[in-house]
């Protein structure tokens, strides 16, 4: 047994008493099943963002559950497709709601979480997202709504635009840049204007801004204009099924500067063609398997023996955000609440905004606007592998 | 003002041919059996998603290049004719409006299998061991050897296509049946063979061109052929449906207006450039650019 798995079972042989100890204090806190709601795109277009981070979320429950017999919490988890479509994720929404859980994971994509979001805040169900990246699910600026009752655990889009136009800068040596992405996603467009905003800020000249269609498979004539402007580095900030449309055409009309991307990106390499299209090609995400932190490494060793595939980002900030909401749940239990009162939730939501706690993907702690600090991981494809460049 | 750039001008000028073959060699299939019996068989772009997943497959389990297109095609050729059989002719005699409905049944039936069996994620293509891409050049001009390839094999189809159709006695009895079905059964004409015929025909023109899209666009998905199905009917429904030249100059047109459009940079609205262009064309010719009501439909 290895020194690292040794001290997290102390760490949790230790939560294990103390639990214990609490729960043996309230005496009418009898041992009840807590149902959590998943709600994600498990089938569709978009399902590798909802399966993986239901993975990690159920890798975390039944650990939970099984180190923790004697605490009278057992999670449960309800878990509802919502296929990527708006209409069924507020479906979802409101039937995961009628069964009674007490919090949602959700928020594989941004533009389900938009709808779901403010449905959610109105009758106080604590949200908390995955991967969803539009800053407006936690607080619009321009309207300045903010649902307080949404938690992220990954980047907002104008972070991540901002980190790559700051990686390019630095460590690319960039002066020259363009931009090709899909005007019909927030997700990708949010990206674009952060980056260039932030170009603009590092006198790096914006050549080109080309766009494509949400269906496009064809991407020759935006690139061949690309192409004609010579930028240092494309940035396309986009999902990994249309990176891997456009990587091979790109190379194919001979774009050979290095390509720029976003936590969308993540497991290109897999349904890419050929993962050479992608050669140095840099983009920023929240998580890699060969991330050397002691935390990390636990998780993605488990994850592998559990669910027998690699750990990516989108399970560890499933397995994230069940951490957080569990040890909220705890918390607010242990702090007299019972699960089956209305109110349960609006605690649950103020346990949740004092959250610090040491997760996979870095130490969480929400900002003003439920936003979580913490640094991004830039990964390199190199060898048609995607690596571990650092902590960024 | 933008420099004239003549070079991007040629290489969007092929890219535009690249991509009007493959919609043509597709449309082709739709306006086929429109013409023989009045059916728009939405299950068409379908097959396009089965050649797919056939050549994927193939080439997964080591069958060499040639082998793989060979079953990518009979696979697209030998399952619409099932889908004829057990779908379309049991409903001969029905209305037309139940025909529509039954093949957009097998349309959806199609996608959710390939989902069953494939699972919703996309797949890679490995298009590199079918058509090796090389970088050619001519004078300044870089051109690509999958594109060029596309180009002739879709022309040397349809010339075939068209020999078939106008030297050959089942291309006659074709032409014959889609002027008139019942005289052409009384003239002695096996309808049933000459429709199992035509959409033999059709789908191996979709395998082939499922193939060079796949070369093109390395990635497979069950839902892969709605979107470019959808294309290849407009561009049949605005060369004239039930017209052979008609689904070419319609194929050609739709994939020279997205080029067209996306090179002046309004990507965006390819769908509403392609839409708009039916629109009017339709507006002005009821029956398409080269359909006529009572010219040869086949």
């Amino acid at each position: 047994m290895k020194k690292g798995s040794k001290i997290f079972l102390l760490v949790l042989n230790l939560t294990v008493f103390l639990l214990l100890f609490f729960a043996c204090s309230k005496k009418n806190f009898k041992q009840k099943e807590i149902k959590i709601g998943i709600l994600m795109p498990l089938s569709g277009k978009n399902a590798q963002f909802g399966i993986a981070p239901k993975n990690g979320a159920k890798l975390f429950v039944d650990e939970y559950n099984k180190n923790n017999e004697f605490t009278g919490i057992k999670i449960k988890l309800v878990i509802y497709n919502d296929e990527s479509e708006i209409d069924k994720s507020i479906i979802g929404f409101n039937s995961l709601f009628d069964s009674g859980v007490c919090a949602i994971i959700t928020g594989a994509e941004s533009v389900t979480s938009l709808a779901t979001a403010p449905v959610a805040h109105d009758c106080e169900m604590p949200l908390i997202l995955t991967t969803a990246s539009a800053e407006a699910i936690t607080y619009d600026s321009k309207s300045d709504i903010f649902n307080d009752n949404v938690f992220r655990m990954g980047f907002i889009d104008s972070y991540q635009g901002e980190k790559m136009a700051n990686f390019a800068n630095e460590h690319l040596n960039v002066k020259r840049a363009a931009s090709f992405y899909c005007l019909e996603d927030d997700y990708s467009m949010g990206l674009k204007e952060a980056f260039e905003k932030k170009c603009k800020q590092l006198n790096i000249e914006m050549i080109s801004q080309d766009s494509f269609s949400i269906n496009a498979t064809d991407f020759q004539s935006q690139l061949a204009k690309i192409l004609a402007k010579k930028p240092d580095v494309l940035f396309i900030p986009a999902y990994y099924d249309k990176v891997a449309l456009i990587a091979p055409q790109a190379i194919k009309i001979g774009i050979d500067c290095p390509l720029l991307g976003c936590d969308g990106w993540g497991t290109v390499t897999k349904l890419i063609s050929n993962s050479s299209f992608l050669e140095n090609s840099y983009y920023c995400s929240a998580f890699s398997v060969e991330d050397d932190e002691e935390i990390a490494r636990y998780f993605s060793e488990s994850y592998r023996k559990k669910m027998n595939e690699e750990a990516n980002m989108f399970s560890a900030s499933g397995y994230d955000a069940a951490k957080v909401l569990v040890n909220a749940i705890e918390k607010s239990i242990f702090m007299g609440f019972l699960p089956e009162n209305n109110e349960f939730r609006k605690v649950l939501i103020d346990t949740l905004k004092k959250t610090d706690l040491k997760c996979v993907t870095g130490n969480i702690v929400f900002d003003e606007h439920n936003n979580p600090k913490k640094e991004a991981v830039i990964i390199k494809i190199t060898g048609g592998k995607e690596r571990f460049w650092g902590r960024y | 003002m933008h420099r004239f750039n003549w070079l991007l001008i040629f290489s969007q000028f092929i890219n535009g041919l690249q991509l009007g073959s493959i919609y043509a060699l597709i449309s082709l299939g739709y306006s086929m059996v429109y013409g023989i019996i009045m059916l728009l068989n939405f299950a068409h772009g379908d097959i396009i998603m089965v050649g797919g997943y056939i050549a994927l497959i193939s080439i997964l389990n080591r069958f060499g290049p040639f082998i793989s297109v060979f079953f990518a095609i009979s696979g697209c050729a030998v399952i619409s004719v099932l889908i004829e059989r057990l779908a379309y002719r049991p409903l001969r005699k029905a209305s037309k409006t139940s025909l529509l409905i039954t093949a957009i049944g097998v349309s959806i039936f199609l996608q959710n299998l390939a989902q069953l069996i494939f699972s919703a994620n996309g797949r890679p293509f490995p298009a590199s061991s079918i058509l090796k891409n090389n970088k050619m050049r001519f004078g300044k001009i870089n051109v690509n050897s999958v594109t060029i390839i596309t180009i002739l094999i879709s022309i040397i189809s349809m010339l075939l296509l068209v020999i078939l159709v106008h030297k050959t006695k089942l291309g006659k009895a074709m032409r014959a049946v889609s002027e008139d079905l019942e005289s052409g059964q009384l003239m002695g004409i096996n309808i049933d063979k000459v429709i199992s015929f035509t959409f033999i025909l059709g789908s191996s023109l979709a395998g082939i061109a499922s193939i060079m899209f796949c070369c093109q666009y390395p990635l497979v998905n069950p839902t892969m052929g709605y979107m470019i199905g959808m294309k290849a009917f407009i561009a049949a429904v605005l060369g004239g449906i039930g017209s052979i030249p008609g689904a070419v100059v319609g194929g050609f047109t739709i994939g020279f207006v997205e080029i067209f459009v996306s090179a002046i940079g309004f990507s965006a609205w390819i769908d509403v450039a392609v839409f708009a262009v039916l629109i009017i064309v339709l507006l002005i010719r009821p029956f398409g650019i080269l359909g006529r009501r009572l010219t040869e439909k086949v």
